[in-house]
C-alpha cells in the first residue's frame, strides 16, 4: 500500500510562462528591496548599480550550468540530482540538504518581510493602534499566516501555485519597471540629477566584493525552475528558456531601478543636506524606499503594495522550492521515505511540504532573520559553486549517455569565471555576517553526519538506473579479473577463442555480462518481464560457459539498466575488473559517433584494460600487425599481440608510418616492452614505411595479415566530431579482423576521474 | 571628468550587451536542438560547429 503511495507520480502542468514567473518571483523578494540601500551605503551611487549588473552576468552564467542541466536531467531535485551524477550520493545528499535549507531560509525572510511591511502599512493607518501586542510579535504573526497561506496554495497544486506565483510576480516587476521608466524620465527632464553618481565609487572598486556577496539572494530563482523539471510541459526547452528570461529580466530591472533610486533624490532639496547617495545610504535597508518615497506621489502606498507583491510571490516560490528538495531526498531513502509521500488527490508532496512549513515558520518566529538569510546566501553561492562544478564533470563523463536540450557556448570558460567568482563571494560574506559563517558549517556538518550514520544504509542501491536480475558468483580471489560483455548467442561464440587465450595468459577469473536496457517509463524494479527480456542474454551466457567454464573460475550477471554503456562502466568499477572484453558489429549506428554509441563511452570512461573485437571469429592468427607510435595503448597493444600470436606459434609484425612530421623509433620500444610480452623478441619484426596518410598506410599493409592490433587514439571531443582519428577510419575501412585496445590509468585518466 | 564614472559606465553598457547576447545565442541553440530533433551531445556539436 506504502509503495503505491510512493510510486504516484507528479502532475505535468507547467507552461513556460509560469515557470518563468516562479524564478522571477523567486528572485524579486527581499534582496533588492533590502540590499539596494545597503549596497549604495557601503559600495557608492555607482556601486549600487554596477552591483546588481555584475551580480547579473554571474548569475547568467550559472543559469547556463542549469539550464544545460535541467535540460538533460529534467527531474525534481535541481542540484541534487545533478550533484548525484558528477559525484554520487553522499555529495548529493549535502546538495540537496543545503538546498533545502536556503530554500526554507530564504522563505522565511520573505514572510518576515512581508510581516513588517503590512504592519508598517497598518500602522500607518492607525489600525495597529487598538491591537495590544509588540509591533514585533505583530509582525511575527503575520509572517505566520503569510507562510501558512502559501504552503496551502502549493497544497492545493501545481497548477493553482503557478497561477497565484505568476499574478504576484508580473505585479511586482510591472511596478519595479515602472519605477525604473519614471526615474530615467525624471534624469531626462532634470539632466542635473545624473550628478548623483559622483564620486561614482567614493569607497573604491573592492567594496563591490562585499555588495555582490550580500544581494546574490536576489538572482537564486533558476533553482526553482530547475524544480519543476517533473511538473514542467517540455522541460528540454522550456527550463532552459524560463532561465534566461528570468535571469534577463531581474537584470535589466534591477539596474533601472538602481537607477532610478540614485536619481529620486535631488541634491539640495529640503532635508537634503548631503550627497545624495550618502542620503540613501544612511537608511540602510529602507535606503530604497525613502528614496522611491521622494520619486513619485504616493511613493509610499505603491512601494507597500510592490514589497508585498514581491515577498508574497517569493515565498510562494521559495516553498515550492525547498519542498521540492526535501521530496527528492525523501525519494530516493536518504531522508525517511515519508518525505516522499505525494497527496493521491492533490498529487502534491504533502509530508515534505509539511516538515518544510514547520522549517519556514520555526526560523520566521524565533532567529534572527538577516543572519540566518546571509547564511542562506552562503549556501546558494556553494550550491551554484557545486552546480558549475557538476555541469563540467557531468559533461566530460555523461554526455554520450544525456538527451540534451540545451548545451552551453564556450564550455567550459563560463563555469570556471562562475566557480572562482562564487567561491571569492562566499567567502567575502565573512565580512558582513560572523553568524552566517557559523550556521552554514553547522547545518553542512548535521547534514554530512545524517548521511553516514542514517542514509547512507538506507539509500536506494538501484538509483533508478540498474538492475541485478540474476547473479551466480564465483569464489573471491585476488587473481586479475576479465569480464566479458555478451549481447546474443552469435556474438558469444565470436568472442570465445580470443577471451580464452588472453583468459589464459592472464590465468583469469572471468565475468559473463549480459545488459538489459529497459525503456525509462518502465520502472526497473518492475520485474514482472524479467525472463522475457533475459532470454536472449541467457542463451549467449550459456554458450559462452560451455567453453569457458571448465577451464577459469567463471561468474555470470544479467543486469537491467537504462543504458547499455553506463550499466556496463558501473559493473566494472563494482566488481574491480582488469579488463573488458566487447565485441563491435563495424560501422556506428548512431550518427556523431566513433564506434557507437555503447562503444564509444566504454573505451573513453572504463577504468580498465579494454579489448574490442571485430569480426575476429574463431581463427588462427599466425601473422599479426601490430601499428605502433607509442603511449600506453601501443604498449598494451603489442602486449595483446603477443599472447595472441604466442598461442599458435605466430609472428608480430611492429608498423611505423613515419612522415615529415613524425618518426618514430621501434627497436627502442620494443626493448622497452619485452619484460611484458608472452613472446621471444625473435619472432618480433619491425616495419617503417613512409606515408603521408597514415590510416590508409595501415589498412593497404593489413591485407597481408590474419590480424591488426591497434592502440586507442584519445582526443578531445571537439576534435572527434570533426575529424576521424587513426583507429576510427581503419576500424570502418579495413576488411581484416581487428582489435583495438586501450590500457587503464594514466595521467588523464586521473585528471578526468578528479574533474 | 571622473575616471571610474566612465569606467563604470563603460561597465554597464557592456553588461547589458553582453547579456542580451547570450539570451539571443541560448535562444537560438534551444531553437536549433529542437527543430532539428538533436539529441546527443556530438549531434549537437556537430551542427553547432556546422552552422556558425
Amino acid at each position: 500500500m506504502e509503495d503505491k503511495t510512493l510510486s504516484s507520480e507528479l502532475s505535468r502542468e507547467l507552461g513556460l510562462f509560469p515557470i518563468t514567473m516562479m524564478g522571477l518571483g523567486m528572485m524579486i523578494g527581499a534582496g533588492v528591496f533590502l540590499g539596494l540601500g545597503n549596497s549604495i551605503f557601503v559600495a557608492g551611487p555607482g556601486g549600487g548599480i554596477l552591483t546588481f549588473a555584475l551580480n547579473g552576468v554571474l548569475a547568467m552564467f550559472t543559469a547556463m550550468a542549469y539550464a544545460e542541466l535541467s535540460s538533460a536531467i529534467p527531474r525534481a531535485g535541481g542540484a541534487y540530482n545533478y550533484a548525484r551524477l558528477g559525484f554520487g550520493r553522499g555529495t548529493s545528499f549535502v546538495a540537496g540538504w543545503m538546498e533545502w535549507f536556503a530554500s526554507s531560509v530564504a522563505g522565511s525572510l520573505y514572510a518576515v518581510t512581508f510581516g513588517i511591511y503590512i504592519v508598517r502599512y497598518l500602522e500607518g493607518l492607525g489600525i495597529m493602534a487598538y491591537i495590544p501586542l509588540s509591533t514585533t510579535i505583530n509582525e511575527k504573526i503575520i509572517a505566520i499566516m503569510a507562510a501558512s497561506l502559501f504552503l496551502y496554495i502549493n497544497y492545493k497544486g501545481a497548477s493553482e501555485t503557478g497561477k497565484v506565483g505568476s499574478f504576484c510576480t508580473l505585479g511586482q516587476t510591472l511596478f519595479l519597471i515602472f519605477i525604473g521608466l519614471v526615474g530615467i524620465f525624471m534624469a531626462l527632464k532634470d539632466p542635473s540629477r545624473l550628478q548623483n553618481f559622483k564620486p561614482f565609487l567614493p569607497n573604491g572598486w573592492s567594496k563591490l566584493l562585499v555588495t555582490m556577496g550580500f544581494t546574490y539572494v536576489a538572482f537564486e530563482g533558476f533553482e526553482v525552475i530547475a524544480q519543476t523539471g517533473d511538473e514542467a510541459i517540455d522541460p528540454r526547452k522550456n527550463l532552459p528558456k524560463a532561465m534566461f528570461y528570468s535571469v534577463y529580466i531581474v537584470t535589466i530591472t534591477y539596474i533601472i531601478v538602481s537607477f532610478a533610486t540614485i536619481v529620486a533624490v535631488k541634491a539640495g532639496s529640503p532635508g537634503i543636506n548631503m550627497p545624495p547617495w550618502q542620503w540613501i545610504g544612511q537608511f540602510k535597508e529602507r535606503g530604497f524606499g525613502e528614496a522611491i518615497a521622494r520619486l513619485m506621489p504616493m511613493g509610499n502606498l505603491l512601494l507597500t503594495l510592490a514589497v508585498i507583491f514581491a515577498a508574497t510571490s517569493a515565498l510562494n516560490a521559495t516553498i515550492y522550492s525547498a519542498t521540492r528538495a526535501s521530496y527528492a531526498l525523501g525519494r530516493d531513502h536518504m531522508l525517511p521515505k515519508f518525505f516522499a509521500k505525494i497527496s493521491k488527490k492533490r498529487k502534491t508532496p504533502w509530508v515534505a511540504l509539511s516538515i518544510t512549513g514547520g522549517l519556514i515558520i520555526l526560523v520566521a518566529t524565533v532567529l534572527p532573520t538577516m543572519d540566518v538569510a546571509s547564511s542562506a546566501s552562503i549556501m546558494f553561492l556553494l550550491l551554484f559553486f557545486m552546480v558549475n562544478i557538476c555541469v563540467i564533470k557531468i559533461r566530460v563523463n555523461m554526455a554520450d549517455e544525456l538527451t540534451y536540450g540545451y548545451v552551453m557556448p564556450f564550455f567550459p570558460l563560463f563555469p570556471i569565471i562562475a566557480i572562482i567568482c562564487q567561491g571569492i563571494l562566499a567567502v567575502w560574506l565573512v565580512h558582513m555576517s560572523l553568524i552566517a559563517w557559523i550556521i552554514a558549517p553547522v547545518w553542512i556538518f548535521s547534514g554530512i553526519a545524517i548521511y553516514h550514520f542514517y542514509s547512507k544504509s538506507r539509500v536506494i542501491t538501484s538509483e533508478g538506473e540498474i538492475q541485478i536480475l540474476e547473479e551466480e558468483k564465483a569464489p573471491e580471489g585476488d587473481e586479475y579479473k576479465i569480464m566479458v560483455s555478451v549481447a546474443n548467442p552469435q556474438n558469444a561464440l565470436q568472442m570465445v577463442r580470443t577471451t580464452y587465450m588472453l583468459c589464459g595468459a592472464k590465468k583469469a577469473r572471468v565475468e559473463l555480462l549480459h545488459m538489459v536496457p529497459v525503456p525509462a517509463q518502465t520502472p526497473l524494479t518492475d520485474l514482472s518481464h524479467a525472463e522475457e527480456y533475459m532470454m536472449e542474454g541467457k542463451e549467449a551466457i550459456v554458450e559462452t560457459m560451455l567453453y569457458l567454464a571448465p577451464l577459469f573460475p567463471l561468474s555470470t550477471t544479467v543486469r537491467y539498466c537504462r543504458n547499455i554503456a553506463r550499466g556496463i562502466i558501473s559493473a566494472i568499477r563494482e566488481k574491480k575488473t582488469d579488463m573488458l572484453i566487447i565485441g563491435w558489429h563495424g560501422r556506428p549506428k548512431t550518427y556523431g559517433f566513433r564506434f557507437g554509441s555503447t562503444v564509444d563511452p566504454i573505451i573513453e570512461r572504463a577504468p580498465c584494460n579494454v579489448v574490442i573485437l571485430k569480426d575476429t571469429g574463431n581463427r588462427k592468427f599466425k601473422n599479426i600487425l601490430v601499428p605502433i607510435a607509442g603511449g600506453p595503448n601501443g604498449a598494451f597493444a603489442l602486449e595483446v599481440a603477443s599472447i595472441l600470436a604466442g598461442k599458435e606459434d605466430g609472428k608480430i609484425v611492429t608498423l611505423s608510418v613515419y612522415n615529415k612530421e613524425r618518426s618514430f623509433n621501434l627497436e627502442e620500444f620494443i626493448n622497452e616492452q619485452q619484460d611484458k610480452l608472452s613472446i621471444s623478441k625473435e619472432r618480433i619484426h619491425t616495419k617503417t614505411i613512409q606515408e603521408t596518410n597514415i590510416a590508409k598506410a595501415i589498412i593497404e599493409e593489413g591485407k597481408n595479415y590474419d590480424l591488426i592490433v591497434l592502440g586507442y587514439t584519445q582526443m578531445p571531443k571537439i576534435h572527434q566530431v570533426t575529424k576521424a582519428s587513426i583507429p576510427e577510419t581503419v576500424a570502418q575501412n579495413c576488411q581484416t579482423p581487428l582489435l583495438i585496445v586501450k590500457a587503464s590509468g594514466g595521467l588523464r585518466s586521473f585528471i578526468k576521474r578528479w574533474i | 571628468m571622473e575616471i571610474d564614472f566612465i569606467i563604470g559606465w563603460i561597465i554597464l553598457a557592456i553588461v547589458v550587451v553582453f547579456i542580451t547576447y547570450l539570451v539571443l545565442l541560448c535562444r537560438s541553440t534551444i531553437k536549433l536542438i529542437d527543430e532539428k530533433k538533436l539529441r546527443s551531445l556530438r549531434e549537437i556539436m556537430q551542427e553547432l560547429h556546422n552552422g556558425r
